[in-house]
């Protein structure tokens, strides 16, 4: 409850936040375009500040839950939404459109957003079939292993794309540092049904996270089907990263520090660990992409570089402060 | 003689192509104690899961009530059988003691409905039937590993199961509570009607608690029987070697096996 209303305030402040700072009066009046609203403040706050906050948060919130569904189903705490290889994938698939010049679109994506889509659910799958041919269901380990290794692979893919066609670096690089510039309505639009369904997804199979916390044999002894739970838990946070990581690029660290600290606030249990980390996560993007446009206005910052070097410390302090909760 | 609950008839379990264990079959009935002995690594583990389906059977079957587990739903399969695995893996994140226990419920309410005033009684009773109740709030983390235990046990108590598996329940357990696991198995035999399934490596457990016996060993089940027809020197030293002894204790005429030191 509390954290719903914080990020609300949250994301209030950041729309009055930019190169034009506008007041809370004006930018109440702006957001429910009350009689009286100054028209410029209006399109600001529709045109630009909105439909981008509101994608920071989703994005966030729906990064913060892969990476908790992910470091329950690892039970590894250094999981985050790109351990089994989405980023990987999507960051092939918009090197390759970036470099050939792609065009068209399907779904609503643009060229560059849809081959990402894709190569990010590319990767899933096939990081999820390997895994699977062990027997017996994909293993926690041979998941993580397969994870790895094809991100390794696809990142030396997308090295030698910049090498051999050395035109697109910057636009690449900053591809995959993620951020929100330019991201408007449309992007919303796209992204919104898939982020939405995942994590609505990932809160419904909380009592499932739970029961495999204890192990796999006591899941199953309560009749859990443990193949199918993790093919469910795979799809859908494989599905949220995925439409995520195609409208902003890969942005890292906030599915991997937003659960941790929701742990220390709510606990473990994923009934409420699952919504907690969502609320800190889209808070906790909604912050960076302010300080990324705030910070060298009117020029940005990738939002990336703003999670990774406030995060750092953010999550360096916790560590040394409660830390021993982590072991 | 009752029909039996859970039944093994020419059961074959393993792991993939390894087999453990062949031709086993086994009546279980309700009401009474089983408990399963056998050398480290003999099977003991394996056939427990395999009658509680966690491990599908390689050959012949399992029935509970007359029907067979293979092809049985899961969740309905956990609603009359369950089982408190051995070991208890130590998780990054520890859920609370009544979070843990709770999970109990989930074969009968599903994994998506809200827990009900009935489940939560159920596992209020769990937790006070197991001594557990002043724990509800503790982190799982926090807790020694005896008192892990008995939260495995609760939750296993909470899925108000008619069979009760138990890998190796006495372990980590001082003699009190070794005692107290004595009374609680037997009571919820002989007084609630339950089948207990267990797997110990104390023969003195075995001797305090069991109706009857069964010995696994060399990739078989080589006898089944009351307390006083397995625990003997003759059944016992061609599994376990030469050196141990059996007794009858002083009180109450029951056999005791103790180690013997090699000379």
């Amino acid at each position: 409850m509390v954290a719903s209303v914080l990020l609300l305030l949250v994301m209030a402040l950041s729309m009055g936040f930019g190169s034009v700072f506008i007041k809370p009066s004006a930018l109440f009046s702006a957001v429910f375009r009350t009689a009286g609203a100054d028209p410029v403040n209006v399109t600001i706050i529709w045109d630009l500040r909105l439909p981008r906050t509101l994608l920071a948060a989703l994005v966030g919130g729906a990064l913060a839950s892969a990476g908790a569904a992910f470091q329950g189903l690892f039970r590894n705490p250094l999981a985050d939404p790109h351990v089994i290889g989405a980023s990987s994938g999507a960051a092939l698939g918009a090197t390759l459109a970036i470099a050939f010049g792609a065009s068209g679109g399907a779904l609503g994506f643009g060229p560059v957003p849809l081959c990402a889509f894709a190569g990010a659910l590319a990767t899933v799958a096939v990081v999820y079939a390997v895994a699977e041919t062990g027997g017996g269901g994909a293993s926690v380990a041979s998941l993580l292993l397969a994870g790895a290794a094809l991100g390794a692979m696809l990142s030396a893919m997308v090295s030698f794309l910049l090498i051999w066609r050395d035109q697109p670096w910057f636009h690449v690089f900053s591809w995959l540092l993620g951020g929100f510039s330019n991201r408007s309505w449309p992007h919303v639009q796209t992204a919104l049904p898939w982020l939405l369904a995942g994590m609505g997804a990932l809160w419904l199979m909380a009592r499932p996270l739970d029961a495999l916390l204890g192990g796999d044999d006591a899941a199953r002894s309560l009749g859990l089907p443990i193949r199918t739970t993790r093919l469910i838990l795979v799809s859908a946070a494989g599905l949220a990263v995925a439409a995520a990581v195609a409208v902003s690029g890969i942005i890292g660290f906030v599915g991997l520090i937003a659960p941790h600290a929701a742990r220390w606030l709510v606990g473990a249990g994923h009934a409420r660990l699952m919504p907690m980390s969502a609320l800190l996560g889209a808070m906790l993007l909604v912050v960076a992409d302010t300080f990324a446009r705030a910070i060298f206005a009117p020029g940005e910052i990738p939002v990336g570089i703003v999670t990774a070097t406030l995060g750092g410390p953010f999550f360096l302090y916790l560590l040394k402060t409660r830390g021993r909760r982590l072991a | 003689m009752k029909t039996p609950l859970l039944e093994a008839r020419d059961l074959t379990c393993g792991y993939g192509k390894c087999e453990v264990l062949s031709g086993v079959n086994l009546d279980v009935q309700p009401g009474k104690v089983l408990a399963l002995i056998g050398p480290n690594g003999a099977g003991k583990t394996t056939l427990l899961h395999t009658l509680g389906g966690l491990l599908p059977a390689l050959a012949g079957d399992v029935y509970c009530e007359g029907v067979p587990l293979r092809g049985k739903h899961a969740r309905a399969t956990a609603r009359a059988i369950a089982l408190a695995p051995q070991r208890v893996t130590p998780s990054a994140w520890p859920l609370s003691v009544s979070e843990a226990v709770s999970l109990g419920r989930a074969p009968h309410r599903g994994w998506f409905m809200p827990l009900t005033r009935e489940d939560k009684q159920v596992i209020d009773a769990s937790m006070a039937r197991m001594g557990i109740a002043t724990l509800a709030g503790r982190m799982l983390s926090t807790l020694s590993g005896g008192e892990a235990r008995r939260v495995v046990l609760a939750r296993a108590l909470a899925q108000t199961p008619k069979i009760l598996l138990l890998d190796e329940p006495a372990t980590y357990l001082d003699i009190k509570y070794q005692s107290e696991l004595v009374s609680l198995v037997r009571a919820l035999a002989h007084e609630d009607g339950l089948a207990v399934v267990l797997t110990l490596h104390d023969l003195a457990l075995v001797t305090l608690c069991a109706d009857t016996v069964a010995l696994v060993a060399g990739g078989a089940l080589r006898l089944t029987g009351a307390v006083g027809e397995v625990l003997r020197e003759d059944v016992l030293r061609p599994v376990y070697g030469e050196n141990l002894e059996v007794f009858a204790h002083p009180k109450s005429g029951l056999p005791v096996v103790l180690p013997r030191i090699a000379e």
